[in-house]
């Protein structure tokens, strides 16, 4: 295993930064432009309506779009060595050794992240507007559309880890305020509520990563780091940082074992649902790990650990999502899934083709969402989809775009999921993680699976929503972003990065490190490559045969037993979160709200209430009446005349 | 004459004036039972400076005097306010300090 990392180049080319020019030096314009949009919105609320805000919003994020084009081509057209590029915009603060710049950091990685978000997020915006149509606060939602957009800009362009982190924490703002959008909703309050402090509880983790790399490098800033993390290789401080940075990736990213916000997520608006889900939000933690790949590089240990709670991810998240009714929740349990086959590319060392996934996910996953949205659009905002069905007929816009991104997700050739799965299987594969490897196919059987009967249940089959409804199309703000992810899902992958050395791998190559798996490695059963590929194609085959079986051959009908019943309940981690640490955790505060108030306050009280007692007895000592002082004082005279008095004899 | 015999006028002096300022209610009585005390006191740091040669008792019983003096012009001017607000000149009434 070591000699596969020592085999790859770390990526210390890649900081010879060069002076910005053309498109680059207006790069600030990425990030300002949705704060723009989000300053003129949530302060005019009553002024700028609905669908003028929509538009604002929109424009900005599709602004920042045109820019960050401008800035890949630029990018594209230099030598791979100039591909880097950090613009100084201020300092921030400069205490004793410690310096920070905010500074963008333009590379071949933040370029295709900033594609990614402002291009997707962009389609999301424009969807919002035929989908938030008659909300009361539909200046608000764009607002909070626009600072999640920037705030994801800044975790992207951050060239110091701290920015990052900045960035970090203001997408756990935005998800907090958008998924209680609705909160008069008790439940959708709670739900925003517990991805904020579930993602804290990861973004301790992080921070202490972040105090550590301060303490072994001096500095937070990706150009000191990174091009000096080769020196700590194979050492335990670059496993704990590993591990510690990989607990902030697992609360954002959504994996085992802080993946428990992700579905509750959904109780926002559905587009924010594709916002976190595809563009924003949860793959800030796979960008960081690829981000600090040369940190990774230096521990196989910290490594085995992403991709292990990848594939873990990927199965029990997939299992659960096989028995979700939630035409929504079935996604988000998809998406956590999908992240986790993202968190295996990255933890066999592959990062670019983690980066290639995140990529065709965002494009696939939004587009699943934004289908699910038009549905429940068309019906009421109906979410069961045992209460649905049929409606192929009624919508086939949204059912023809679903379909391709079901061929997708499902990894059908040559939609743009099978070259991206496909190819971190290979490499989990090829780099010697076998059971990884199995474990994969077998959650890639289960996406099948699970994807191929949310399509069936939705869109095919008899209708079961009630007969006082009458779908329609959606209007054509949220077709048009549907049609276009649906042409991305479709050609995204092939066009991207047909095979593992393909243009998005070696594009990435110098800002994570290009990867060659080891030759003539000794692997178990010793599979070739196109028979991976078969395989893969065969797992996707099973999955959507067996829904096909069970679901649409003989009728839609509910799996029963225990264990679907297991599956259902989501193997009771949320029961078990409840007990362990909401009703453990209110019992501990009980118990220490009963010290402070008895123990801690009974100090207190306690010593206030000796002084009133004590004031209460002695006050009678001062009666006021002269003489009695008089008599005092002469006694006391005496006493003291007495005591010398008798010490001299 | 012996200086004990001094000492033993003083110390009447000054018991009678404190049985007074303990006993009396009338604040002029308990004023004048006052400078009784403190004359006790001036005789005898006369007769002790006489008895050791010394000026420093005599010295002292003039700052007695004069503080005395600038105690009564205060105190005679809280006698006599406390009479108009009164209408009384028993210590006992006036209790505004009490606890």
């Amino acid at each position: 295993m070591t000699s596969v990392l020592l085999a790859t180049e770390a990526s210390d080319a890649g900081f010879t930064a060069v002076e910005a020019s053309g498109a680059a030096a207006v790069a600030w314009l990425i990030p300002l432009l949705p704060l723009i949009g989000f300053v003129i919105l949530v302060f005019n609320p009553r002024r700028v309506r609905e669908p003028t805000a929509g538009y604002v919003a929109t424009a900005a994020a599709g602004l920042s779009f045109a820019v960050s084009v401008l800035v890949f081509v630029q990018l594209l057209g230099q030598d791979a060595e100039q591909r880097t590029i950090i613009t100084e915009l201020f300092t921030w603060f400069d205490v004793g050794g410690f310096h920070v710049d905010v500074a963008l950091l333009l590379d071949p990685l933040s370029a295709v992240m900033l594609l990614v978000i402002t291009g997707v997020g962009s389609l999301i915006h424009l969807y919002s507007i035929g989908y938030m149509h008659g909300d009361e606060r539909f200046t608000t939602y764009f607002a909070y559309l626009n600072l999640f957009l920037f705030s994801m800009l800044v975790l992207v362009l951050g060239s110091d880890l701290l920015v990052l982190f900045v960035g970090w924490e203001l997408v756990g703002l935005c998800s907090y305020l958008l998924i209680g959008f609705w909160f008069e909703r008790s439940e959708y309050a709670s739900a925003a509520k517990k991805a904020f402090i579930v993602n804290r509880v990861g973004d301790v983790s992080f921070m202490i990563g972040m105090f550590l790399i301060f303490n072994t490098f001096g500095t937070l800033a990706f150009a000191g780091v990174l091009p000096e993390a080769g020196a700590i290789a194979g050492t335990a401080t670059a496993t704990a940082i590993g591990l510690l940075l990989l607990g902030g990736a697992t609360g954002k990213s959504a994996q085992i074992p802080l993946y428990v916000w992700l579905p509750d997520a959904m109780a926002g608006p559905t587009p924010v649902s594709a916002l976190i889900h595809a563009a924003t939000m949860v793959t800030a933690g796979v960008y960081m790990i690829a981000r600090m790949s040369a940190i990774y590089l230096g521990s196989t240990t910290a490594l085995d650990v992403v991709a292990w709670i990848g594939v873990a991810t990927a199965l029990l998240a997939a299992l659960i999502a096989v028995r979700q009714d939630d035409i929504k929740k079935i996604l988000a349990y998809s998406t956590v899934s999908q992240l986790g086959f993202m968190f295996i590319g990255v933890g066999v060392g592959a990062f670019a083709i983690g980066i290639f996934h995140l990529v065709t996910h965002a494009f696939f996953k939004a587009l699943l969402f934004l289908a699910a949205g038009s549905v429940m659009h068309a019906l009421a905002n109906e979410q069961d989809v045992w209460r649905m069905g049929g409606l192929r007929k009624h919508m086939p816009i949204t059912f023809a775009t679903s379909a391709i991104a079901w061929a997708a997700i499902s990894g059908i050739p040559p939609f743009a999921g099978f070259w991206s799965k496909d190819q971190i299987l290979t490499e989990a594969y090829e780099t010697g993680h076998e059971a990884i490897w199995a474990l994969g196919v077998a959650a890639a059987i289960l996406t099948a699976f699970y994807m191929t009967r949310w399509l069936i249940l939705v869109f095919f089959g008899q209708e079961r929503f009630g007969r006082d409804l009458h779908p329609h199309e959606s209007p054509s703000t949220m077709t048009v972003p549907l049609i276009v992810l649906a042409v991305l899902s479709a050609v995204g992958g092939v066009a991207l990065n047909p095979t593992l050395q393909g243009p998005l791998a070696r594009w990435l190559e110098t800002a994570v490190g290009a990867f060659h798996p080891e030759e003539g490695m000794d692997l178990l059963f010793g599979l070739s490559e196109p028979i991976l590929i078969a395989l893969s194609v065969v797992a996707a085959a099973i999955g959507i045969g067996a829904a096909y079986l069970l679901y649409f051959r003989d009728g839609p009908e509910r799996l029963t037993g225990p264990v679907a019943r297991v599956l259902e309940q989501r193997f009771y981690v949320d029961q078990f979160y409840e007990l362990i640490f909401v009703k453990g955790g209110g019992l501990l505060s009980r118990g220490v709200a009963f010290v402070d108030r008895w123990v801690i306050d009974g100090a207190v009280n306690g010593a206030a209430t000796a002084t009133r007692w004590s004031a209460g007895v002695t006050r009678r000592v001062q009666s006021g009446l002269v003489r009695a002082y008089v008599g005092l004082l002469a006694l006391g005279t005496v006493a003291v005349l007495a005591v010398f008095l008798v010490r001299a004899g | 004459m012996p200086i004990g015999y001094y000492y033993a006028i003083a110390a009447i002096m000054f018991c009678t004036g404190l049985v007074g300022v303990l006993l009396r209610r009338n604040a002029i009585v308990l004023f004048m039972c006052v400078e009784l005390m403190l004359n006790s006191v001036n005789l005898t740091l006369a007769a002790a400076a006489r008895q050791w040669g010394s000026a420093d008792g005599q010295v002292f019983v003039f700052f007695v005097i004069v503080v005395a003096a600038a105690e009564v012009v205060v105190g005679l001017g809280l006698i006599v306010n406390i009479f108009f607000r009164r209408g009384t000149l028993d210590v006992d009434a006036p209790r505004l300090l009490r606890g």
